[in-house]
């Protein structure tokens, strides 16, 4: 026959009660459920916000690891194999000269090659310190490209096959081609040069540059010969490798070592590609902290936002309950007080108004979840642009746990102070009243 | 048991003013007994009902059962005896408004568990003519028959005492007759009653008639 069967307990009287009442019970529902919704979406916004930037962000990694990838690809083929090259200038040396002649004005001392060759910085598979100059060629009346070469001798385009070649002996000459075809020499042949007496020992083939005209002779012949002694104007390392894949320090690096000089990289195209990529790879490091810290702020003044919101919220949404509760207790003096005649005793009283004060906030959090969880969904989604996000990652059982718990227990803290003057009212006034 | 009021003062203030509605009242209510007690409008005739029930605190003398002041016992103590020995029937019946009348009737369980509070509460239904009545709210009911759910409250704990405050004010003779006959059968199973009432057919069911004038109390 329904509830009128059951056991007469609080519970099913403060229910009773709730239907009764309905509009103060439904006030406070309102309240309560308004301010949980509040609360709850204003959560789980942080947390589709937080959970939107983790994709965004994972993305980026993805993206700058893919990069990173790449380069450190690159950086391994060129320290495997070739190598970086260097070029080393003396610092007063304008770039644009060097490149317009081809031959370096300035000079730097010889020993700067000694020092790069011990030094701990790079090791260096081929280091050519060179002078060069361009000279009159006194008994041919022909103006050469004079290159003093100690060791290997290196040739002008660096990537082709054979970019340097064995060193010069003592006595000996290299000859380029457009000068040994002109003049009709072989190798073998004996030339004077500035006085000198030297065997052309090869004669090279043609390189449409500048080596077509160039004279290679040691070193030390030819500072004699341009009354530099112990002077050079470059140095050049052919297939550095390094701890650092990072061509910037090197040359760093090296122009500490070698004070007054410059260091021109004399760029593979490997190494171009490497450098490229190396700035993309760290714009994209730089973008992505920069955007992680962007959102930590934004999070940040999102979570103090909550933080001082919060109980500002439960705070006002206590008063009106207790007010609300207050009114209610005001309008069961009658029922109280007969309750009390009957003999019910006042904590049992105490405990009806506190089962009816719990029993709302239970259902005012329960809708207020719902409200609050599903609007946020809806107003993420609603939003523009907006990364989207799966309700299920958002939903947090810890928040719904603690909403459960947290308002009913202050609705019962909002209205026990109006049940406790309930309580203490004196009920024979009340029952005596015509 | 006995129920005896004695040499109970009580006055009222209100605006400055003391009404003093007892001045001195004893009175004795023993098992088996129907005692009435009627006055004029304002003599305190509901007040002498509240303290002789313990629910009102007088200024000055004792109300005692079986010898001991329930007054002097905490207020838990004074609910617990009032669950078991006490039953009141308001002058306002002071109902609640959202239960139906069986669940009016058995209110007084939740202050003391009672086996079959919903067998005992049908019975005192069908004793008071009220069957048809059973599920309805006080909303819905005639005042005649919520003065009968009252006295059915009143009885459901199966009190020794019953007090009750003009009890068949608004019966028609067939449910006054049958009121009467339900307090009568009350004090023939030893229990006892103090009503309050200006009916002449209930002073004659009572055995003791008491009239209060200006807070006094004197043998009719
Ligand atoms: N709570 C109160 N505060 C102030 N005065 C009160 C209070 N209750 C009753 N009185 C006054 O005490 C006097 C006695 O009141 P009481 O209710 O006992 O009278 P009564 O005999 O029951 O009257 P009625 O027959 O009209 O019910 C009255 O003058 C009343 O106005
Ligand atoms: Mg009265």
């Amino acid at each position: 026959m329904g509830a009128g069967m059951k056991a007469m307990n609080l519970p099913l009287l403060a229910f009773r009660e709730m239907l009764h009442r309905r509009i103060n019970f439904l006030l406070a529902l309102l309240v309560i459920a308004v301010a949980v919704a509040g609360l709850v979406g204003a959560l789980a916004m942080l947390r589709m916000h937080g959970i939107a930037t983790e994709a965004i962000l994972e993305k980026k990694r993805v993206e700058v690891a893919e990069a990173v990838a790449k380069l450190e690809d690159d950086y391994r083929k060129i320290t495997k194999g070739l190598g970086f090259n260097v070029l080393i200038l003396p610092k007063g040396q304008s770039l644009g000269d060097f490149y317009a002649e081809d031959y370096a004005a300035a000079d730097m001392p010889e020993e700067y090659a000694d020092i790069l060759g011990r030094s701990k910085i790079v090791t260096v598979s081929h280091l050519l310190p060179t002078i060069q100059c361009k000279f009159k060629w006194p008994e041919r009346e022909r103006t050469v490209l004079l290159v003093g070469a100690r060791g290997e001798v290196p040739m002008s385009n660096l990537e082709r096959e054979q970019p340097i070649m064995p060193p010069i002996p003592p006595g000996r000459m290299f000859m380029g081609y457009e000068l040994h075809a002109s003049l009709k020499i072989k190798p073998g042949d004996k030339v004077v040069f500035a006085g000198r007496e030297y065997i052309v020992d090869r004669c090279m083939k043609e390189q449409g540059n500048k080596d077509d005209i160039t004279v290679w002779i040691p070193l030390r012949d030819a500072q004699e010969i341009l009354g530099k002694p112990g002077r050079i104007n470059s140095i050049l390392a052919l297939e550095c490798r390094c701890a650092w894949a990072d061509v910037a320090k090197v040359r760093e690096e090296i122009g500490k070592l070698l004070p007054d000089t410059q260091v021109v990289e004399k760029a593979t195209e490997a190494l171009t590609r490497a450098e490229a990529r190396s700035r993309a790879a760290k714009e994209a490091k730089d973008a992505l902290a920069r955007e992680e810290r962007g959102r930590e702020r934004i999070r940040r003044e999102y979570e103090s936002f909550v933080a001082w919101a919060g109980p500002l919220v439960a705070a006002v949404a206590a008063v009106l309950v207790g007010c609300l509760a207050l009114m209610n207790v005001r309008s069961r003096r009658s029922e109280i007080a007969i309750l009390r005649a009957v003999g019910v005793r006042s904590g049992q009283v105490l405990a009806l108004l506190m089962i009816r004060a719990a029993l709302t906030g239970l259902l005012g959090a329960v809708l207020g979840f719902a409200a609050g969880f599903f609007g946020a969904g809806a107003i993420w989604q609603a939003r523009s642009g907006a990364e989207p996000v799966s309700l299920e990652a958002a939903f947090r059982p810890e928040v719904l746990a603690a909403t459960l718990i947290l308002a009913p227990v202050v609705t019962c803290l909002a209205s026990w102070i109006p049940a406790v003057l309930a309580v203490k009212t004196d009920p024979a006034a009340i029952l005596a009243e015509e | 048991m006995v129920l005896e009021v004695s040499g109970v003062e009580k006055r009222y203030f209100k605006l400055g003013r003391e009404i003093g509605a007892l001045k001195g009242v004893s009175l004795a209510v023993e098992p088996g007994r129907i005692v009435a007690v009627r006055g004029p409008s304002g003599s305190g005739k509901t007040t002498l009902l509240l303290i002789a029930g313990g629910l009102l605190r007088p200024d000055s003398g004792k109300v005692a059962l079986d010898g001991s002041d329930i007054f002097g016992l905490p207020p838990e103590g004074r609910a617990a005896l009032r669950s078991r020995s006490i039953g009141f029937v308001f002058q306002q019946y002071h109902l609640v408004p959202y239960l139906s009348v069986l669940d009016n009737i058995r209110l007084p369980a939740l202050a003391m568990p009672t086996p079959d509070a919903m067998g005992r509460a049908k019975s005192l239904v069908e004793r008071m003519g009220l069957s048809e009545r059973a599920r309805h709210t006080p909303s819905e009911l005639s005042v005649g028959e919520r003065q009968r759910v009252a006295l059915a409250r009143a009885m459901f704990n199966k009190p020794q005492f019953i007090l009750a405050d003009e009890p068949t004010g608004n019966l028609d003779d067939r449910n006054t007759e049958m009121v009467l006959n339900c307090l009568s059968e009350h004090t023939a199973g030893g229990g006892a009653v103090l009503m309050v009432t200006h009916d002449a057919r209930a002073m004659k069911a009572a055995h003791v008639v008491y009239i209060l004038e200006d807070g006094s109390l004197r043998a009719a």
